[in-house]
């Protein structure tokens, strides 16, 4: 009499996936089932930072000598495009104190780190990386690459963390473009972003470059969201929607930046 | 009280399943990879009948939810329907040759995926398209040799119910 037991495992099923939806069981007992998958994902991801390591092995000394040279040649730029900000910065927040406006700073605490999982899962669309609670991280923390903005964190362990990317659809992000100033607000679409309930008359054209606008409390001003790809206008509709491309690397990156962008305690500075 | 020897070859290659599962794949591959916790479970049903069946579902699908970041529970429902299946018609699994398994063990898959992609448009609206159906035929080309192989382990020769 198998059909019983079916029925009632799938009455079971059912009722866990409805509690878990309604309440977010699993989110919040996450760090405890950290505890239980992170071995295995550590296991798992073992062959490819062997091959990883062995590849590095033996790139070979001209390889890594040219990759220096480069990385030297990057180096100094960043320095003087980092003074030059450093600059205007100062100036920035003079004529800010001037106004009489609030002071939105750059962060300057950001640390490196590793993608450990990629989720390419059409419910939702996170990377896992290897840095958690005992690092300072926390719910709502933005994650960037070297292009642009990744996400922001979703959950956060002990030792690892979920990043929600800006292509989920449950994202959101108040952006700005870059050639306007106009604002939007962009939504993950599972492989992009979407602009919603854009008004008909606005001077948005594809190819535009989107900002974060630094409205939204959780992203860091001025950091790159993507690029408009299609505008989609419906006869009829007062409004139009536009497709972006996100900016970021998103499920390419093997390294991302956690940056700590609300006041945090002293602590949190001397993590790492 | 003994466990039976094909209890613990059970929980190793479940877990090797997952291990196998939550490998990184460069992106372009990802939506290839087979299923490989479905196939394990479905090799258990159909050699051990009416030893290995829910809890399995059970263990399985869970594994599979935390992996893929999903609400618990919705791999559980697809696995419990794909046992009950493999345990009603394991006869027709069982004694015919590793190859022609293939399609029947593909058929099931295509359920779950089928499930799995209408959840996806009726709970996050997102089509996720005609790649999100890739993991099928690596998982029938790849479900002969696991079988091929999984039949090696002395507790996995077909047991009769």
């Amino acid at each position: 009499m198998h059909w019983r037991k079916l029925t009632g495992s799938l009455i079971l099923a059912i009722a866990l996936i409805s509690v878990d939806y309604r309440y977010a069981v699993v989110d919040r007992a996450a760090p405890l089932l950290d505890l239980v998958i992170h071995p295995i994902m550590v296991v798992a991801s073992l062959p490819q930072q062997l091959i990883d390591s062995v590849y590095t092995h033996y790139q070979g000394i001209e390889a890594l000598a040219e990759e220096n040279r480069k990385l030297r040649q990057q180096l100094l730029e960043n320095v003087f495009s980092s003074r030059t900000l450093e600059a205007l910065e100062d100036e920035n927040r003079r004529l800010r104190t001037l106004a009489r406006l609030d002071i939105q700073g750059h962060s300057k605490q950001a640390l490196v780190a590793v993608v450990t999982k990629s989720n390419t899962n059409a419910f939702r669309q996170t990377i896992t990386i290897n840095r958690g609670t005992r690092n300072g991280t926390y719910v709502g923390q933005p994650v960037l690459d070297e292009r642009g903005v990744v996400g922001q964190i979703s959950n956060t362990s002990l030792f690892q963390s979920t990043v929600l990317l800006v292509t989920d659809v449950s994202h959101a992000l108040m952006v700005r473009n870059a050639r306007t100033n106009d604002r939007y607000l962009a939504h993950g679409n599972g492989q992009g972003l979407t602009l919603k309930f854009v008004p008909r008359h606005n001077d948005l054209k594809s190819g535009d470059i989107l900002l974060t606008s630094g409205l939204d409390e959780t992203y860091p001003e001025q950091h790159l969201v993507g690029k408009v790809t299609q505008i989609i206008t419906q006869p009829g509709r007062d409004f139009l929607e536009a497709d972006v491309q996100a900016g970021a690397q998103l499920h390419r990156n093997r390294e991302v930046l956690l940056v700590w962008n609300r006041e945090t305690p002293e602590e949190v500075a001397d993590a790492d | 009280m003994r466990i039976e020897q094909w209890r613990f070859y059970q929980a190793l290659s479940l877990i090797a399943a997952t291990a196998l599962s939550a490998w990184p794949l460069p992106e372009g591959l990802a939506p290839w990879q087979p299923h490989w916790i479905a196939m394990v479970m479905i090799f258990w049903v159909i050699t051990q009948t009416g030893k290995a069946g829910f809890g399995m579902a059970w263990v399985a699908g869970l594994a599979s939810d935390l992996i893929a970041g999903n609400w618990i529970g919705i791999h559980i429902v697809s696995y419990s329907i794909i046992v009950y299946l493999c345990a009603r018609f394991y006869r027709t699994l069982q004694f015919s040759g590793s190859l022609e398994t293939s399609l029947p063990v593909g058929l099931l898959l295509a359920l779950h995926l089928g499930y799995l992609h209408l959840l996806s448009i009726f709970l996050s609206n997102v089509d996720p398209g005609l790649i999100f159906w890739a993991s099928l035929p690596t998982s029938m080309v790849v479900w002969p040799i696991l079988y091929f192989l999984m039949k090696k382990i002395p507790a996995g020769e077909p047991g009769l119910p």
